[in-house]
Order: C-alpha cells, then sequence, then structure tokens
C-alpha cells in the first residue's frame, strides 16, 4: 500500500497522501514515493545580463544562461512572474531541456554562468543541482535568484555548487512574510547566513511596496540586519514594484521613495545600495567605498564603464568586494 | 428564524462548499481577521498559501509523463511517514 510522504525541503514541509503535490505544486507523492514534475522541463530559457537578475559585483557585463521551471513555494501576492511561478507545470508548455543540455547552450551562446531565476529554484531543486554540478566541470558558474525559503539541510549541499545568489528579502518584519508572502521570515534570514558562511556570493533585493514595505523603519532595520549579519559590502538592490498579479490596488513606487530608501541604507553603513526595475542614473553605478569614485557605470543592464583593476579602485587602491571577470580580478 | 441569521448561515454555507474554500483566487486580504481566514479555509497562521490539492487523476499524471509533459524524477530531502504518525 503506498504511504504518505513528508517533503523536507522547504519550511512548509509539506505531508502528502498518495496523488497529492506539495504547496509549490511541482513535488508529488507518486505511489508512495516523491518525484519532481519539473526535472529538465523549464518553461522560460534566455540568455540574460547578468545585472538583470540583478547581480552587479559578479562578472559584470557578463551574461548568463537563464532558466526556471514552473511553480513557487511561496506566493506572493506582488508576484512579477505570477504567469509561470503560480502555475502547476502541466499549465504551462515545457521545453525538454536536461541538464547536459543547459551546459551544452549556455556555452554555445557565451555565457559565463547558468542563472537559476525567474520562478523559484528551491522547486527544482534537483534539476539545478544537477545542472550546477556539470556546468562547474565545464568551467561555468552558476547563481541563483531566490526567495531564500529552503531548509538548512539542503541549502547546504546546494551551496557547495552555487557561485552567487540573489536573495529577495520580502520584508525584515515576520507579519509581511505571513500576510502577503503565505511564508515565515527566520528561514530567510537563516538562508542568508548559510549562504555567506559558505562562500557564496550574495546580493539582497528588497521589492519596495508602497504601504505595505515602504517604512523608514523597515528599511532602516532591514538595511541594520544586513550589515551586522552579512557584512557592509553586501550589495542592496531596492526594486520599483509595479501593480500586478493580486496587488493591483497600489500604485508603482514612487521614485523618490526608492532614493529614500537608499539613502537610509547607506546611512546604516552599507557601502553598495542600489535602484532598480526603474530607469535612473542615480542609484545604478558602483562607487568606491574608500574615495567615493564612480567604477561601474550602467546604462539599464548594460555595463559602459568598469574602472576596477585587481579587484581594486585605481584612484585608492580600495578592495572592491565582488566576484570579477578575470581581467578586473585579483 | 431571523432572516439576517439566514443569510449568515448560507453565506458560510457557501464559503465552505467545494470549488470556494482553499482557492488562492482573491480570496485573501492583508490583515484579513482570523475568523475570516478560518471561514475561508485557509490556514490560521497564514503560513501555508493554500490546502494541499485533493486527489486528482493519475491516469492523467501518467499520461503527462509519458507524453514528456512533466517528469517523474525522483525528489531529495524527503522521508516516508509511517501509518502511525
Amino acid at each position: 500500500m503506498s504511504k504518505d510522504v513528508q517533503c523536507l525541503l522547504c519550511p512548509h514541509a509539506c505531508v502528502m497522501e498518495p496523488g497529492q503535490r506539495g504547496s509549490c505544486r511541482v513535488r508529488m507523492n507518486l505511489d508512495g514515493e516523491l518525484v519532481s514534475l519539473v526535472y529538465g522541463r523549464p518553461v522560460a530559457v534566455h540568455v540574460d545580463p547578468i545585472e538583470k537578475k540583478p547581480l552587479y559585483h559578479f562578472r559584470p557585463g557578463s551574461l548568463s544562461y537563464s532558466l526556471a521551471t514552473a511553480g513557487c513555494n511561496l506566493a506572493c501576492r506582488f508576484c512579477q512572474n505570477w504567469e509561470i511561478s503560480q502555475s502547476a507545470p502541466e499549465e504551462v508548455p515545457p521545453y525538454d531541456l536536461p541538464p547536459e543540455a543547459v551546459v551544452e547552450e549556455a556555452e554555445n551562446a557565451g555565457c559565463s554562468s547558468i542563472a537559476y531565476t525567474y520562478t523559484e529554484p528551491i522547486v527544482f531543486y534537483e534539476y539545478m543541482l544537477d545542472t550546477a554540478k556539470l556546468a562547474h566541470e565545464r568551467g561555468l558558474r552558476n547563481v541563483m535568484i531566490t526567495a531564500g525559503y529552503i531548509n538548512q539541510g539542503p541549502l547546504r549541499e546546494l551551496c557547495e555548487h552555487m557561485d552567487g545568489a540573489n536573495v529577495d528579502l520580502k520584508s525584515i518584519r515576520d507579519d509581511y512574510y505571513r500576510q502577503v508572502c503565505y511564508g515565515k521570515l527566520d528561514p530567510v534570514l537563516d538562508a542568508l547566513e548559510v549562504m555567506v558562511e559558505h562562500g557564496v556570493w550574495v546580493e539582497v533585493t528588497n521589492l519596495v511596496v508602497p504601504t505595505l514595505n515602504d517604512a523608514e523603519e523597515d528599511l532602516r532595520d532591514l538595511s541594520r540586519w544586513i550589515l551586522d549579519n552579512l557584512g557592509e559590502d553586501v550589495p542592496l538592490h531596492f526594486s520599483r514594484f509595479f501593480p500586478t498579479y493580486r496587488l493591483t490596488n497600489k500604485p508603482p513606487t514612487p521614485v523618490s521613495t526608492l532614493r529614500a530608501a537608499r539613502e537610509t541604507a547607506l546611512e546604516e553603513g552599507l557601502n553598495h545600495v542600489y535602484v532598480g526595475n526603474v530607469v535612473t542614473a542615480s542609484g545604478s553605478h558602483t562607487t568606491c567605498p574608500g574615495c567615493g569614485e564612480t567604477m561601474i557605470e550602467r546604462e539599464g543592464y548594460t555595463v559602459v564603464n568598469n574602472r576596477i583593476e585587481d579587484g581594486m579602485c585605481p584612484e585608492c587602491g580600495t578592495e572592491i568586494k565582488g566576484v570579477w571577470l578575470d581581467e578586473q580580478a585579483q | 428564524m431571523d432572516k439576517t441569521i439566514i443569510v449568515f448561515l448560507a453565506a458560510i454555507i457557501m464559503l465552505q462548499a467545494p470549488g470556494l474554500q482553499g482557492d488562492r483566487d482573491d480570496s485573501l486580504d492583508v490583515g484579513i481577521p482570523l475568523v475570516g481566514r478560518l471561514l475561508r479555509g485557509l490556514s490560521d497562521t497564514g503560513s501555508v498559501a493554500y490546502r494541499t490539492p485533493s486527489t486528482p487523476d493519475l491516469s492523467l499524471i501518467r499520461d503527462l509523463i509519458n507524453r514528456g509533459i512533466l517528469s517523474d524524477h525522483p525528489a531529495a530531502w524527503t522521508v516516508v511517514r509511517d501509518e502511525d504518525e
């Protein structure tokens, strides 16, 4: 007789009777065995500039082979990719792309990394892990863009094969996670610390939603938590919200709010704070924390000038933390 | 019976009818009171997005696997639950 199974991948810890799926929609109890319904079945595949992730301190100007399957283990009301993240895998036509093909196509496209992104890569854990192992064997880097809602065991295993991550820290308030995202805050904070501990290059994104998480006190607390627990050199991206999915009753984030958030985070002591999802020169360049000179100049997702030499500012010699291309690295 | 009570009970029955509860569609507002959450069949903690779907037609799932739409790759990080748990 088939048995119930429990998934230990993420904090939801879904218990599934035969035939049932977890809350991610893509992990299923099939005859008493937990299976992934999306292994090798991505629904979105693109070649993107790494800046689009956003990762601003990870091989700037390089291309990243980016893919996603259907599914997510959160259900953020503001999800920007809800058409695929909040769908069951049979509702979105997939590609047949096993890990070997992903790596081969990434090489053919001139990419220096593979990005597991768009939806929530944690839900296609096995596919990501196998692809990442293969990519490393072929000299490609791996990055994931994630909400970080994962248990520590699987995360530590994954970190062995992950070079960079942009983690969406949606708020520093637990009630926000519970009411807007259907998750909890603590596992995300734990995941961030585990990634940094394992040497994964981490950048943090915070989507600023008017009236829900844009209070100065919240943004200050979030910045201070990053400073105290991850370090002053972890880049923080304040991203602009646009009304979509189930949060259409809020206006787009005013650019002035994003600028104020950036100022707050800089005041708290973070060295690299950016403004994203908006066309503005202010808040998109990388500056030297030592002398304030512009190190990397960006227009949209394009790097138009990169002055970093040997991982340092050529003006004052201050180290600029990041994962640089070979010609910029120490 | 008072008409207001009848309307109230009818509303509760409708909310609990199959196909209406446990669906994420437009059912949850930020700050919705606990009673409202429970009436809508949602978790009282808000940490679970929706109830696990009921058992589907497995022949359809197998057909989708055979056609390559879905995979049946073994998943990691799982335990089988004993019947007495």
